[in-house]
C-alpha cells in the first residue's frame, strides 16, 4: 500500500530533525520537537509515531524519541528526492523565484510519480542540489555528503563559496539573495565579533556585509576553487541510461565580441574605429544538428552605397554531428586558414589589430559558400576540409594580395570549386600546431578564355606553457598565369596591376604573463616580428615594387581585466624595403570583449 | 628547394614530435586517478582519455579563457567549467561498459563551438596498460 502524505511528512520530518547538522550522526528526535515542527500537538503526534512502529518505519524510545528504521529512512529520502526535484524544476525550467517554491513542493511531493520525477532529473541534468543547495537524494535514497563548514566555523580571510541554505523562510531567502549570498555566490569572512555575535563579510565586488551569527549559521560553505560546481555531477550506475536528447532543441544564450580601436600614425591625425560588433546566434534543432550565424557590423556605420561601413554574414551554417571522426557542414564557412581565421576575436591574440600576415597574405578574415566535413582521428589530431566558391582574381592587386578576391558568398562566380583542408595536431597540453591548403581556380575572362589557379599554404602553430605564448605562422599564396592575369587586367584598365605570382608572409611572437594571478591581474607583455611581402615572385615582364617588401616589428601588452575582456596597447615600426617610401611608426589602443 | 617550402614542411614536423598527451594519474593509492583537462576555445587537452573498465576517475577541468560546459554524451554528466582563474570543475567518471564516449562543450563559446569535442575510451579489463 502507498503511504499516505500524512505518513510522508511525519518521516520527512522525522529525517530532517534527526539528521540534524549536515555532517553529524543521526540522533533520537523529541517526540516535543517533533510535533512542534508538524504543528500538531504531542499526544498526536505519539499516536502516529507508535503507528509507524508497528509498520517497521520507526524506531519509537518512550520518554527518549523516535527514529528511522532503514525502511523508514529509504521512504523518506524518496520524498525529499521528489521535493527537491520539483523545487529546482519549478525555478529552472517553469522560471519560478527560488523563494516561492516550496509551498508548491510541499504539495506536489505527494502525488508526483516516480516516472515524472525521473524525467525531471533527466531534464535537469541528473543535478544533485536543489535551488537552496539542498541535496538531492539519488533515486536509491542516497545522498551525497556535503561539507559541514557554516560562515560561522570557516577559515577567517579565505575565499569561500557559498554551498546551501539552510533555513528556508521566504524572508530569509530574500536576504540571501539581496546581499549576493545564494549557492555558488563567492565570500570570504573578514572577522567574527563575539562581543555583537556578528560576521562581517566581503562579498561580490568586494562589497562588505554585516550579519548576525544566526544568520551566519545558516549558510554553508566550502573553500572556493576546489569545487565549483556540483550540479548535474553523475554517478556510474545512471551514467549509461541518460537521454543524449535531454535539453534539445535549445536556443541561445546570444554571444558576440566588439573590437574598438584608436589608431595613430607618424604625422598623420589619430582615427577612432569602432571596428566591429558581433553577434552570434544559434540553436541546436537536435544534440546532432546545429546552427550557428555570426552577423558584423564594420566600422559602425553602413548606408546605401556608401563605404563607410560593412554589414557582413560571416558564418551561418548547419552541423550534422554524425559521429567523432565525420561531420557534416553547410552553409557561410570560416576557411580554416592559420591562426586567426577561424580564432580572430580580440581577447585571444596579442595586438590590437591583427598581424599583417593574417591579413594581407591570409585574407583573414576569409569565408564563403560552401560544404564539407571535419572530425577527430584520435592521438589529438583532427582534420576539416571544405568545398566553397573560389576566389574572384579580377580584384587581385599589389599591395593588398589576394584579399579583395573573397567573394563572400554573395552570388559569388563560381566556374569551379575551391578545396581548403587542414590538419591539427593537439596532442600535446598547450600546442596548436596545423597546416592548411587552399586551392581554386577562378575565370578573368570569358572570352578568350583566362583562368588563374591559386594556391595557399600555410602552417602554424601556437604552445603554451606556464606564463609563456608562443605562435609562428608561415604562409604563401601562388597565383597562376599571373602574367596573362595582368596582361588582360592591364588592357582593361590602361595600367597593368602588378599582380604577383607569389606572396609570401611569416611571423614569430612571443607572450608572458607578467601576473599569472587570473582576473584581474592578468597582463600579457609581448614581442611580435613579422615579413610580409605581396610582391614576393613576380611574373616574367614585371619587376616586384619594394614597397611592398615589408617587416613589422609590433610590442605591446594585453590586459584583461576579465578573461573575456581585453585592454590592449601595442606600438608597430613597419619598415619597407623600397628607400623610396617612409618608413611608419603607429600606436594603436583597443578594446575587446567576447562573451 | 625554396625556403618556404622547406620550413611548410619542417615546421609542423618538428612541432609534432612532442611527447604524446598525458593524464596526470594519481599513483595506486585507492583514491581516484586525477585526470586534469584544460578547455580553451575551441579544444579540449587532452582531447583523448583513457581508462579502465571498471576504473573510477576524477575528471578536474579548468578553462583557459571563458566559460565552457562539459557533458559526457549519454552519461549524464552536465558541468559548467569557470572563467580562467576562477577555480576549477569536477566529476568523476567510471568506464563501467568499454567503449568511446564523446564529451564536448555544450554552452555555446563562440562560432567554432562545435568542434569543442573529446572522448573517453573505456579499454576492456586486461587489455594492457592505459597512461
Amino acid at each position: 500500500m502507498l503511504p499516505s502524505s500524512t505518513v510522508e511528512n511525519y518521516l520527512k520530518k522525522i529525517y530532517l530533525g534527526s539528521t540534524g547538522a549536515p555532517g553529524a550522526e543521526p540522533r533520537l528526535l523529541p517526540m516535543g520537537q517533533l510535533a512542534a515542527a508538524l504543528g500538531v500537538t504531542p499526544g498526536t503526534a505519539t499516536t502516529m509515531v507508535k503507528t509507524l512502529a508497528e509498520s517497521g518505519l520507526v524506531n519509537y524510545e518512550p520518554y527518549a524519541g523516535v527514529s528511522l528504521t532503514r525502511a523508514g529512512r529509504r521512504l523518506a529520502a524518496q520524498v525529499l528526492r521528489r521535493h527537491r526535484l520539483v523545487e529546482l524544476f519549478l525555478v529552472q525550467v517553469m522560471g519560478l523565484r527560488w523563494d516561492e517554491v516550496h509551498d508548491e513542493a510541499e504539495l506536489l511531493e505527494h502525488v508526483v510519480s516516480d516516472r515524472l520525477i525521473d524525467r525531471m532529473d533527466e531534464m535537469l541534468g541528473r543535478p544533485e542540489v536543489d535551488p537552496h543547495g539542498d541535496p538531492i537524494p539519488d533515486a536509491e535514497g542516497v545522498v551525497k555528503k556535503q561539507p559541514a563548514q557554516t560562515l560561522l566555523s570557516c577559515p577567517v580571510g579565505t575565499r569561500m563559496t557559498v554551498t546551501r541554505i539552510i533555513d528556508q523562510d521566504k524572508q530569509f531567502l530574500r536576504f540571501v539573495e539581496n546581499h549576493n549570498l545564494k549557492p555558488g555566490e563567492s565570500v570570504e569572512v573578514e572577522e567574527r565579533d563575539e562581543v555583537s555575535d556578528s560576521v562581517r563579510l566581503r562579498g561580490k565586488g568586494d562589497r562588505r556585509i554585516t550579519i548576525g551569527a544566526r544568520a551566519a549559521s545558516k549558510l554553508l560553505v566550502q573553500v572556493a576553487r576546489v569545487v565549483l560546481l556540483v550540479l548535474g555531477l553523475a554517478t556510474a550506475a545512471r551514467a549509461q541510461q541518460a537521454d543524449p536528447e535531454a535539453g534539445f532543441p535549445s536556443t541561445g544564450p546570444i554571444s558576440g565580441y566588439m573590437d574598438f580601436h584608436v589608431n595613430k600614425a607618424d604625422g598623420e591625425a589619430s582615427v577612432i574605429d569602432f571596428h566591429r560588433f558581433v553577434i552570434l546566434l544559434n540553436h541546436s534543432f537536435t544534440s546532432k544538428i546545429r546552427f550557428v550565424g555570426e552577423l558584423e557590423v564594420e566600422h559602425a556605420f553602413v548606408e546605401g552605397l556608401e563605404e563607410s561601413g560593412e554589414l557582413e554574414l560571416e558564418q551561418a551554417y548547419v552541423d550534422f554531428l554524425l559521429s567523432r571522426p565525420f561531420n557534416i557542414r553547410a552553409g557561410m564557412l570560416l576557411l580554416p586558414m592559420g591562426i586567426i581565421n577561424e580564432r580572430h576575436e580580440p581577447p585571444v591574440f596579442n595586438g590590437v589589430e591583427r598581424p599583417f600576415v593574417d591579413t594581407v597574405i591570409i585574407p583573414t578574415t576569409w569565408f564563403d559558400a560552401g560544404a564539407g566535413v571535419h572530425g577527430e582521428i584520435g592521438r589529438g589530431l583532427r582534420y576539416r576540409a571544405y568545398v566553397t566558391a573560389p576566389l574572384n582574381a579580377r580584384e587581385f592587386s599589389a599591395d593588398e594580395g589576394i584579399r579583395e578576391g573573397r567573394q563572400k558568398g554573395g552570388q559569388a562566380t563560381a566556374a569551379s570549386a575551391a578545396f581548403t583542408g587542414r590538419a591539427e595536431y593537439l596532442g600535446v597540453r598547450g600546442l596548436t600546431a596545423g597546416a592548411a591548403l587552399w586551392r581554386g581556380t577562378s575565370r578573368v575572362t570569358q572570352t578568350p578564355e583566362l583562368k588563374s589557379s591559386v594556391t595557399v599554404g600555410e602552417a602554424d602553430a601556437r604552445y603554451r606553457r606556464g606564463r609563456l605564448e608562443l605562435r609562428g605562422e608561415i604562409a604563401r599564396v601562388d597565383v597562376g598565369n599571373a602574367a596573362a592575369v595582368n596582361d588582360s587586367l592591364g588592357r582593361a584598365v590602361g595600367v597593368p596591376p602588378n599582380i604577383a605570382s607569389a606572396l609570401r608572409g611569416f611571423y614569430g611572437e612571443a607572450g608572458y604573463r607578467v601576473w599569472d594571478a587570473g582576473a584581474p591581474r592578468d597582463l600579457v607583455a609581448f614581442f611580435r616580428y613579422e615579413n610580409f611581402d605581396t610582391q614576393f615572385r613576380m611574373p616574367a615582364g614585371l619587376l616586384p615594387l619594394k614597397e611592398f617588401d615589408r617587416d613589422a616589428f609590433v610590442v605591446g601588452t594585453t590586459y584583461y581585466p576579465d578573461p573575456d575582456v581585453a585592454v590592449k596597447a601595442d606600438y608597430i615600426y613597419l619598415r619597407n624595403r623600397s628607400g623610396l617610401f617612409a618608413n611608419r611608426h603607429l600606436l594603436n589602443v583597443g578594446l575587446g570583449w567576447w562573451f | 628547394m625554396d625556403l618556404t617550402i622547406r620550413l611548410l614542411v619542417v615546421l609542423p614536423l618538428l612541432l609534432m614530435a612532442g611527447e604524446p598527451s598525458r593524464a596526470a594519474g594519481a599513483a595506486q593509492t585507492g583514491a581516484p586517478r586525477v585526470i586534469e583537462i584544460t578547455a580553451e576555445r575551441f579544444q579540449f587537452w587532452p582531447s583523448e582519455v583513457v581508462v579502465r573498465e571498471g576504473e573510477e576517475v576524477e575528471l578536474r577541468l579548468r578553462s583557459d579563457d571563458t566559460i565552457h560546459g562539459f557533458r559526457i554524451i549519454g552519461a549524464g554528466t552536465n558541468l559548467q567549467i569557470p572563467k580562467r582563474g576562477h577555480g576549477y570543475a569536477m566529476t568523476r567518471f567510471t568506464g563501467n561498459r568499454p567503449g568511446r564516449y564523446t564529451f564536448e562543450c555544450n554552452r555555446l563559446c563562440g562560432a567554432g563551438h562545435d568542434f569543442m569535442r573529446g572522448s573517453i575510451v573505456v579499454r576492456p579489463a586486461g587489455t594492457g596498460e592505459v597512461p
